[in-house]
C-alpha cells in the first residue's frame, strides 16, 4: 500500500472527488474490512462499521479499528457511549517525515510484540484489538486496577524502547 | 528539561490514551490534557500510527459489493441524480410502512410554517436528517432532536417531563475530542428549533447529544469563549443516528423518521439496511 499515494486520494476524498474515492477504496477496503471483522466477528456489525469508517475521511487503519472497537462495546452494553474510550481520534494525518518514522515503527510492532515479559504483548494486543479497558483486564485477571495498569504500563515503555533499537 | 521518569509517564499515558484503555476520571483527565497539551496530543497520533501495525497481520476480507452503493450513497448521494430518485423511492416505502404500522396516526411533530411551496415537503423527505432520541435513566424525562444537516436546524422535542424545580435543561453538541459545545438551555414550550453554528453543522454525522441539568442560567461561563466547560455531566446522552441507515437494538435506539406529511414515528425494529425499510416497524410518538 502506498502511503504518499493514499493520503492524497484521502485529501481528494475530503473534497468530495469520486474517482479518488472508487480508487481509495479499491485499494484499502479489503484491509479494512478484515479489520472490522476481526474486531466484530459478526458480519452485519462489521458492515456497518466499514460504512461508518469510509463515510469519514480521517486516519483509515486507526478510524477502521476505533469504529469497530466502538460497535464492539456498544454491542456489548447495549448503548453507544460517546465517553468509551477509544472513540477519539487524537490528531489529523501526521506530516510526511513524522509518517514515513511511524509506517517504520509500526511495521517493527509485531517483532516487538512477543518480545515482552509474561504475555504483556498478547495482554497490548487485546487491548487492541479486542478493545479491553483496564477495568475489563483487571476483572479478567482478577487483580486490582492499579495493580493491572503498573503491570501493563511496563509492558508499554518496553515496547517503546524496543520498537526505538 | 523533562527527566526521562517524566518522558515514559507521559508516554505511556499516550499509549494508554491510544489503546483506549482508560476510563473514569482517568480517562477525563487524560481527555482534557489532548486539549491542552501538543505535545501529549502528538505522542497519543504517534501511538495510533505505531499500533496499526498491529493489523497488518489480518487478512483482508472483500466486501461484499452492496455495501460499496451504500457507502456511495452516504458520501455522494446528495449530487447524484439516481440514487437521489433511488432513495425517493425507499423513503416512500418507508412512509407507508410508518404510516400503516402507526395506523395513519402520526403525531404531528413537524409543523409545517406553510411559507414553503408545494415541492417543500417532498424536499424534506430527500434531506438526510439525522436524529437522536434521549430519555432518562428512570423514563420520566424524553427528548428526541432532528437534525436537518442542509439547514442547520435543530428541532428539539421534548413529549414527556420537565426540568427538576428550579433547574434548566441544557442542550449540547459533542464532536469525539473536543470539549462539549452548548446549544443553549431547553425553553418551556415542548418543541424549540435551535440553529446549528457553522463548524457543527459540517459535522451533523459525528454529533452526539446531550443534556444536563443545569442552574437555570445555564452551565457556568458556558457562554465564555475562553473558559467553556471542559466537562459537562449530563444526565441522558445519545449519538445522532440517521434514520433507517443503521441496525440498532430497537429497545435502545429508536429513530424518528420523517414522512411526507411531516409526522414522525419512532422506529421499533429495522431491517439491515435503508434498502430494506419493510421490515421497519414504526410506532408513533
Amino acid at each position: 500500500m502506498d502511503k504518499a499515494e493514499i493520503q492524497s486520494l484521502i485529501a481528494r476524498v475530503a473534497l468530495k472527488d469520486r474517482a479518488a474515492f472508487d480508487q481509495l477504496y479499491a485499494k484499502t477496503s479489503a484491509r479494512l474490512f478484515g479489520i472490522c471483522v476481526r474486531v466484530l466477528p459478526k458480519r452485519g456489525s462489521a458492515e456497518v462499521a466499514l460504512q461508518d469508517s469510509l463515510a469519514s475521511d480521517v486516519w483509515l487503519v486507526t478510524v477502521a479499528r476505533n469504529t469497530a472497537i466502538e460497535h464492539a462495546r456498544a454491542l456489548k452494553a447495549g448503548v453507544m457511549e460517546p465517553s468509551a474510550p477509544g472513540f477519539e481520534l487524537t490528531a489529523a494525518m501526521p506530516d510526511a517525515d513524522q509518517a514515513e518514522t511511524l509506517t517504520a515503527e509500526a511495521a517493527k510492532l509485531p517483532d516487538c510484540l512477543p518480545t515482552l515479559e509474561e504475555e504483556r504483548g498478547d495482554a497490548i494486543r487485546a487491548a487492541y484489538l479486542d478493545g479491553l479497558t483496564y477495568s475489563n483486564l483487571a476483572m479478567q485477571f482478577a487483580v486490582p486496577l492499579n495493580t493491572m495498569r503498573t503491570w501493563f504500563r511496563r509492558g508499554l515503555i518496553a515496547l517503546a524502547d524496543g520498537i526505538r533499537q | 528539561m523533562k527527566d526521562t521518569a517524566a518522558l515514559d509517564e507521559l508516554n505511556a499515558l499516550a499509549a494508554e490514551m491510544a489503546l483506549g484503555l482508560l476510563d473514569g476520571p482517568a480517562l477525563q483527565a487524560a481527555r482534557a490534557r489532548l486539549i491542552d497539551d501538543p505535545d501529549f496530543a502528538a505522542r497519543v497520533a504517534g501511538w495510533q500510527g505505531r499500533l496499526a501495525g498491529m493489523t497488518d497481520a489480518i487478512a483482508p476480507v472483500e466486501v461484499p459489493a452492496r455495501l460499496k452503493t451504500a457507502i456511495d450513497d452516504r458520501i455522494f448521494a446528495p449530487t447524484r441524480p439516481a440514487p437521489f430518485l433511488r432513495r425517493v423511492g425507499v423513503w416512500q416505502f418507508a412512509t407507508l410502512c410508518a404510516l400503516a404500522l402507526a395506523g395513519g396516526l402520526g403525531y404531528l411533530l413537524w409543523q409545517n410554517t406553510g411559507a414553503r411551496s408545494d415541492a417543500a415537503p417532498r424536499q424534506a423527505v430527500l434531506d438526510p436528517t439525522f436524529s437522536a432520541e434521549l430519555q432518562s435513566a428512570d423514563g420520566a424525562l424524553s427528548v428526541t432532536t432532528l437534525i436537518d444537516p442542509k439547514a442547520g436546524q435543530i428541532t428539539v422535542q421534548r413529549p414527556l417531563g420537565e426540568a427538576a424545580p428550579g433547574r434548566a435543561l441544557e442542550l449540547w453538541a459533542i464532536v469525539p475530542g473536543r470539549e462539549p459545545f452548548t446549544l443553549g438551555v431547553l425553553p418551556a414550550e415542548r418543541t424549540a428549533r435551535i440553529t446549528l453554528p457553522g463548524h457543527l453543522k459540517i459535522l451533523v454525522s459525528q454529533l452526539t447529544i446531550a443534556i444536563s441539568s443545569e442552574a437555570p442560567g445555564g452551565a457556568p461561563g458556558r457562554t465564555n469563549r475562553r473558559h467553556r466547560p471542559r466537562a459537562i455531566r449530563p444526565i441522558m446522552v445519545r449519538p445522532v443516528t440517521r434514520p433507517c441507515r443503521r441496525q440498532c437494538d430497537p429497545n435502545r435506539l429508536a429513530v424518528a423518521i420523517p414522512d411526507q406529511q411531516r409526522r414522525c414515528g419512532v422506529i421499533t425494529s429495522m431491517g439491515k439496511s435503508h434498502r430494506d425499510a419493510s421490515v421497519c416497524r414504526v410506532r408513533r410518538f
